[in-house]
């Protein structure tokens, strides 16, 4: 079923929304999910979660042409609070790591004098991603979005393990660059 | 704001960015390479063949970095801690045959034009051993050094026979570090002071990918010419983590346009 086809299901109040979600890309939620929480069930219960909070907010959202962008960032954003709130998930360590990558692109990390609003932080980043060539965008999304090991994204683009970890070491300096350039104090 | 919101904060990446990672990635034609390689390879060997005469044995074919494999290079390689003479498990290597004077064939099995009669005693150099593995996700802690299993092959197989072609990566509390960085630069002089002949390479390459053209500048810290002794008592620093790996590990058959070495060696000071 189309993405438009779906999302005019939700508006109508109709359930079989979640079924129709669930059917196209319930398999690509779920793997999401366990990329991060490393849990089945845990996994699961954040697909489930994700269909909850898609029928709370559709409307008023409408993502008619961007349905599995929509529905992923819910996933990731409760399979990332599943992890900060569940130590047995034992994923402190891969989020320590990520959040120290993180930093390296922040230009004054803790210096409240200047804060940005979403919008403008989104534009900033957006630009930025806009500025790198496809595959280098793609890796650094598939890191920091996606959260996909380093292992998995070396498999994915067939580099080596050292040459993902570089491109990401850049990228991470440009957008910092980016940051300081476009006169932005995080 | 600190790292961990700033991971949040990725929410507000375009969701046709998102859309577009997620698709599968174009698969970069490597069979045209490998076969136009592997035709030209075959045309070579003809033509050797062709002028070779077939009434002698045959010399053995020296590899690339002037080493003749003594075995053949394994597909997978084994799980191993490097070992010394004394360990359980440890093989010693062959010893180098003792050739007569007026063979032609010397230094190793290198292969000679008929006016040499010997070369100098030097060292096989190793910047490649075999295809590379993909270890699992890690990041180097401070003290800790991670060698690289096709380096840690290498050094087992060539022991102090050979001379290694080593690049390192740098790590700082579990993340890597920049090469052209203050760390770094101070990390080459300690090294260069405990007597390490390092190289600081600054790698050139243009693109364009359907953009203005753009200079992509690369740096890589080297040691182009490491003994074995130098790579198994290797003297990290408690601040800093190092991932020592094979120089042709890493860059395979990539070519930038310009490569600037500055090697530089306590012997030349």
């Amino acid at each position: 079923m189309e993405d438009s086809r779906i999302v005019e299901l939700y508006l109508q109040r109709d359930e079989t929304a979640i079924r129709q979600s669930a059917e196209k890309y319930g398999s690509r939620l779920r793997a999401l999910a366990y990329g991060i929480v490393n849990d089945t069930q845990t996994a699961e219960e954040c697909e489930n979660d994700t269909y909850m909070q898609a029928w709370n907010s559709i409307p008023p959202h409408e993502p008619r042409s961007y349905l599995y962008a929509f529905l992923a960032r819910i996933t990731r954003h409760v399979s990332l609070n599943r992890c900060r709130d569940n130590s047995r998930l034992k994923r402190s360590a891969f989020l320590y790591q990520l959040s120290a990558e993180m930093e390296q692109c922040l230009p004054a990390p803790d210096d409240a004098a200047c804060r940005l609003d979403d919008v403008a932080l989104g534009e900033a980043i957006n630009g930025f991603l806009g500025e790198l060539d496809e595959e280098k965008r793609n890796i650094f999304i598939r890191r920091y979005w996606y959260l996909d090991s380093i292992a998995d994204i070396s498999k994915r683009f067939a580099l080596s393990e050292s040459k993902v970890k570089t491109t990401l070491l850049r990228s991470r300096n440009r957008l910092r660059e980016h940051l300081v350039k476009e006169g932005y104090t995080l | 704001m600190r790292g961990n919101e700033f991971l949040d904060k990725m929410e507000l990446i375009d969701p046709a960015y998102i859309k577009a990672a997620d698709a599968k990635p174009k698969k970069k034609n490597v069979w045209l390479k490998w076969g136009a390689m592997a035709a030209c390879f075959c045309l070579l060997l003809a033509g050797a063949f062709a002028l070779s005469d077939v009434q002698q044995p045959a010399a053995p074919v020296p590899d690339p970095d002037g080493t003749t494999l003594r075995e053949p290079v394994p597909e997978v390689w084994p799980e191993h801690p490097i070992l010394r003479p004394g360990d359980e498990g440890y093989i010693a290597p062959e010893p180098t045959p003792d050739l007569a004077p007026e063979d032609p064939v010397s230094n190793n099995g290198a292969f000679l034009p008929n006016n040499v009669t010997e070369l100098p005693d030097i060292k096989p150099h190793i910047s490649a051993y075999g295809k590379m593995t993909a270890p699992a996700d890690m990041a180097v802690s401070n003290g800790g050094v991670y060698i690289s299993q096709p380096l840690r092959a290498a050094m087992e197989h060539y022991g102090d026979t050979a001379n290694y072609h080593v690049l390192i990566e740098l790590y700082s509390d579990g993340v890597q570090i920049p090469i052209d960085g203050e760390t770094a630069w101070q990390e080459m002089q300690r090294l260069f002071e405990l007597g390490y002949t390092y190289a600081f390479e600054t790698h050139k390459k243009t693109e364009t990918d359907g953009k203005p053209e753009t200079v992509i500048v690369n740096y890589y810290f080297t040691i182009p010419f490491a003994e074995l002794a130098l790579l198994t008592d290797f003297p990290a620093s408690d601040s800093l983590g190092y991932h020592l790996m094979l120089y042709g590990e890493y860059f395979g058959t990539e070519q930038p346009d310009t490569v600037v070495f500055n090697s530089v060696s306590p012997a030349a000071n």
